[in-house]
């Protein structure tokens, strides 16, 4: 079917986009250019949000990721002057490359089994959810894991800034 | 009257004591004359009794007061008999002059109140001895007198180097102090047989009074003799007494020590009183062992007296030796004293050999007694006299020191005259009664020894005098005579007065002497035969008595004539002859050494006892010490040593290797950790995949 | 047996593949910012097979949603540690390899 088909085409482009992306994001030599991967990645699991009737979400996974965390990493990378490491320019050795592969395969092959062959039957459309819907579940039955995200978020940047003060007053 | 003069004569010393101190506190002169009056007065009280000797029927006299009744009776009393008052007389007049020589002699001594007191405490308890009733009284003034002599001896006992006995060089020297221990020691081994002795007697006679010891006789020795040896043991114990108090062979070693104490102490104790208390006491057991001999025919008696004359002749051989190469004064008046003792000894042990002799020994004994007295104190205080001129108290430095002390020569003259035995001086009239009974007793072996002696007597007086008074003065003599203010000469008045009226004693009492002789024989027998009623026999000499005056004037001459030419006009030369013959000197050494006996009695006795204190300190002492404070200890140390070893070993040994164990693997994987989180998250990751894979296929 | 291919499937097999570079990029990666870069790649699959598995399945939705927005707190926050970590990192160790953090070694 054309629709179908055209579903299919969408969805692969953006699989494209993430296996591209993610590639960048771990075999560039350039940081830089690594993040310009991860941005690419993180748009492509945003699209695939959409898909998959999650407008929401696939929002919200633009504005954190893409808005907040990206730039976050841009600074550290800035901060770190990572960029202009001449480490990364001479690239890791071949046994880690092997040792990554390895360590990367593992889960892949039981993972991967467990996926192909043990998931449950799937929808082929999934259902849109209101944000209502979303914000009430949130609020009543969830509430708890939203305080408590809460918390983290707040300690997480506490503890951020004394991070940083402490540097200052070891001087 | 009579009987309270023996109470006064006890009574006076004591009270002399007591006045002593308080006189002290008015002026030293006034104690001096005090305690010398109250000598006097005792000495007039012992005079006093004299009298009752001539009405002897009188006597024994005895008066007591009770003193224990419970759990024995004991009395206190005095006994008056022919030999109590003599021997009193002999102690009390010649203490008083010999008190009257101290008043010059320890002038300016600053001990000189504990002196006098001292001495008429001795006084006192001599006095107390010999005219005691009962053994138990009478040995109270035994061990009395011999502590009086211990103070005495040890007068000063700050041992000064110059009251030092003993030398010359290289010879040992004695301490006044050590002397004084050693006299009581030996004396109170003596003593305390004699007690066991005493007791053993009381146990089968049931009294102390020598009276009832003597009239019931028959009732108890029968009984003690039923036990075999136990008359034997009984006279054994009982001379033990005599033996060391009168310095007889074995105990004899005490007297040449005690000279250490002042020069009249010497003639007081051991020329006139103590050293004759032994023999007093003999002559009051002789009736109780004559009676057990010849009347109850107690065979075991015999040996009381054959002990008794066998010890006398042995000392009397001995000590004479001695006295032959002594170098200090005192030393060989010491030996002579000794020697003399034994004589009386032997006299009053032959008076039991035979029925005929025991008047005639017991005479002979106690006269020798009295005249060996009055010599031998004559001779201690000029020896005093010449000791205190010259500052030395060897005869080797003195010499020609006639025209220095000429009254003391006189008198010392006599006296040794008297000592070697010559007419018509007291001594050779005791002498001749004592070698008279010993012939006639028919022991011929006692009598040769005692012949022997008389020589030895004769030699050794002859050579201190001579060596003194006569020959050169010696380097030393001439040193102190070449002092500016030299004293070699009289000592003070009262020194010469006491020595002079003993010489004129001698002289007197000498050309009484046969008569005296007679006296006394007369006297006991009224007490011995009569009044005791001991069973004798008529005297009949055997011998004649001729025979006996040439054999005793032939042997003094064959002692003097050489002794003169050796040391009064030296023609003889005594370092030739000791150089040229090695017999001679081998002689010397031995009786120099005094036969080796002091040194083996104190190779036994002292050197033994404290080795022996020593090893029982060492073995047992340190022993147990060593047990408790390291033993023990050091045994629990070595358990918990030991127990630390095997904690040490096995239990840290199991945990710490476990320890190593695990360590040694650990860092043998560690060498995985390269500090690298990369690594470390692949290793997780693909292990955790792995795991999980594995659970999974074998749950599936 | 020839597994269906269904949406949820490729949502899935992409989540994986997401992991599994991520976990490679961790290890691959020298410096600590190209290992942060891997930690966000597996956060993002972690959130996509969450939403799959919630969508595409009679699962209700919202859990599904509710997790990967926690999922999406819980990276920002890390993330904002980890820059304050890096930097603290960088000047205690005057670099920024990941190899130089050896102390722990043994």
């Amino acid at each position: 079917m054309p629709s179908q088909s055209l579903a299919y085409a969408v969805l692969f482009g953006h699989v494209a986009f993430i296996v591209v992306g993610a590639l960048m994001t771990v075999l560039s030599q350039n940081l830089v250019r690594a993040l310009v991967g991860l941005i690419m990645t993180l748009f492509g699991v945003a699209g695939l949000f959409f898909l998959m009737s999650a407008p929401f979400i696939g929002l919200m996974q633009i504005l954190i990721y893409v808005g907040a965390v990206s730039i976050l990493i841009f600074f550290a990378i800035m901060l770190t002057q990572s960029w202009s490491s001449g480490d990364e320019a001479q690239g890791p050795s071949r046994k880690r490359a092997v040792l990554a592969s390895l360590t990367a395969l593992a889960p892949a092959l039981f993972l991967g089994l467990t996926i192909i062959f043990k998931s449950p039957p799937s929808l082929l459309v999934a259902e849109e959810t209101e944000v209502s819907a979303l914000g009430r579940f949130l609020l009543e039955p969830y509430i708890l894991p939203f305080e408590l995200i809460s918390l983290l978020l707040t300690v997480a940047m506490a503890g951020a800034v004394i991070l940083g003060f402490e540097r200052r007053k070891q001087r | 009257m009579d009987i309270q003069l023996a109470w006064l004569c006890l009574t006076l010393p004591l009270l002399g004591v007591l006045a002593t101190p308080l006189l002290a506190r008015v002026g030293t002169t006034v104690m001096t004359y005090g305690a010398v009056f109250f000598s006097f007065l005792t000495a007039l009280s012992a005079v006093m009794m004299l009298p009752l000797l001539f009405t002897a029927d009188v006597l024994p006299l005895e008066s007591k007061i009770l003193w224990l009744s419970t759990p024995i009776t004991v009395t206190f009393g005095v006994l008056l008999d022919p030999l109590s008052i003599i021997v009193a007389n002999v102690v009390a007049v010649i203490s008083f002059f010999i008190m009257v020589y101290c008043i010059g002699y320890m002038k300016g001594d600053p001990a000189i109140m504990r002196f006098w007191m001292l001495m008429n405490a001795f006084i006192g308890s001599m006095l107390l001895l010999v005219l005691a009733d009962n053994l138990i009284i009478l040995f109270i003034g035994w061990k009395l007198v011999g502590l009086c002599s211990y103070g005495l001896i040890g007068f000063y006992y700050r041992d000064e180097r110059k009251y030092w006995i003993g030398g010359p060089e290289p010879n040992a020297y004695d301490k006044p102090s050590a002397c004084g221990v050693k006299a009581f020691i030996v004396t109170s081994v003596g003593d305390m047989l004699m007690l066991g002795g005493i007791l053993i007697v009381y146990f089968y006679s049931r009294t102390f009074n020598i009276l009832e010891l003597y009239q019931t006789a028959p009732q108890w020795f029968p009984l003690m003799a039923e036990t075999p040896w136990l008359i034997v043991l009984v006279s054994i114990l009982l001379i033990a007494g005599p033996v060391g108090k009168s310095a007889q062979f074995p105990l004899h070693e005490w007297l040449p020590e005690a000279m250490s104490g002042p020069g009249p102490v010497s003639a007081l104790i051991h020329a006139a009183t103590m050293v004759k208390s032994g023999v007093f006491l003999i002559a009051r057991f002789i009736p109780i062992f004559y009676y057990g001999y010849w009347t109850a025919g107690v065979e075991e008696a015999m040996y009381f007296f054959l002990i008794v004359a066998w010890i006398g002749a042995i000392t009397a051989f001995l000590a004479a030796s001695q006295g032959l190469v002594a170098l200090e004064l005192k030393k060989v008046l010491a030996y002579s004293t000794v020697s003399q003792i034994g004589f009386m000894m032997l006299a009053m042990g032959v008076a039991g050999f035979s029925q005929e002799l025991l008047v005639k020994g017991y005479m002979a004994g106690t006269f020798h007694l009295v005249s060996h007295a009055m010599f031998k104190a004559c001779l201690f205080l000029c020896a005093g006299t010449v000791i205190h001129a010259v500052h030395s108290i060897y005869i080797h430095e003195m010499g020609a020191l006639r025209k220095f002390l000429p009254f003391t020569w006189l008198f010392m003259g006599l006296a040794t005259l008297s000592l070697i035995g010559v007419p018509p001086l007291p001594g050779f009239w005791s002498k001749e009664a004592v070698l008279v009974a010993t012939l006639e007793s028919q022991h011929y072996l006692l009598f040769t020894v005692v012949i022997v002696t008389v020589v030895f007597t004769a030699f050794y007086s002859t050579r201190y005098f001579g060596m003194i008074f006569h020959g050169q003065a010696s380097d030393h003599l001439r040193k102190e005579t070449d002092k500016p203010h030299h004293h070699v000469g009289e000592g003070y008045l009262p020194q010469t007065f006491a020595c002079g009226i003993l010489a004129v004693g001698i002289v007197t009492f000498g050309l009484l002497g046969p008569k005296a002789e007679h006296a006394l024989y007369s006297l006991f027998n009224t007490q011995l035969v009569t009044d005791l009623g001991m069973a004798t026999k008529t005297f009949t000499p055997v011998f004649s008595t001729s025979l006996v005056v040439a054999l005793s004037i032939g042997s003094v001459l064959i002692g003097v004539i050489p002794a003169y030419l050796f040391y009064f006009s030296r023609t003889w030369d005594v370092n030739a002859v000791y150089e040229r013959y090695a017999f001679i000197r081998a002689v010397h050494t031995f009786l120099w050494n005094r036969w080796y006996i002091n040194a083996l009695f104190n190779w036994i006795f002292v050197r033994g006892v404290m080795q022996a204190a020593r090893a029982v300190a060492d073995k047992i002492e340190v022993a147990v010490d060593g047990a408790i404070n390291k033993k023990i200890p050091a045994g629990v140390f070595s358990v918990a040593a030991l127990s630390n070893w095997f904690d040490q070993k096995a239990i840290d040994g199991v945990v710490d290797g476990t320890a190593t164990n695990f360590q040694n693997t650990g860092s043998a994987l560690s060498q995985m950790l390269s500090g690298k989180i990369q690594d470390y998250l692949a290793v997780a990751v693909v292990v955790a995949m792995l795991v999980g894979g594995v659970t999974w296929l074998m749950i599936r | 047996m020839m597994p269906e291919v269904s949406p949820m499937l490729i949502y899935h097999l992409v989540a994986l593949f997401l992991l599994c570079t991520g976990l490679f990029g961790v290890i691959y990666r020298r410096t600590l910012v190209g290992m942060i870069l891997g930690i966000e790649l597996m956060l993002n699959g972690a959130g996509l097979s969450i939403m799959a598995s919630a969508q595409l399945t009679p699962t209700p939705n919202e859990i599904g949603q509710v997790g990967t927005l926690l999922v999406m707190g819980i990276a920002a926050a890390e993330a904002t540690l980890l820059l304050a970590i890096v930097l603290v990192v960088t000047r205690r160790f005057k670099g920024v390899e990941a190899a130089r953090l050896a102390t722990m070694r043994g």
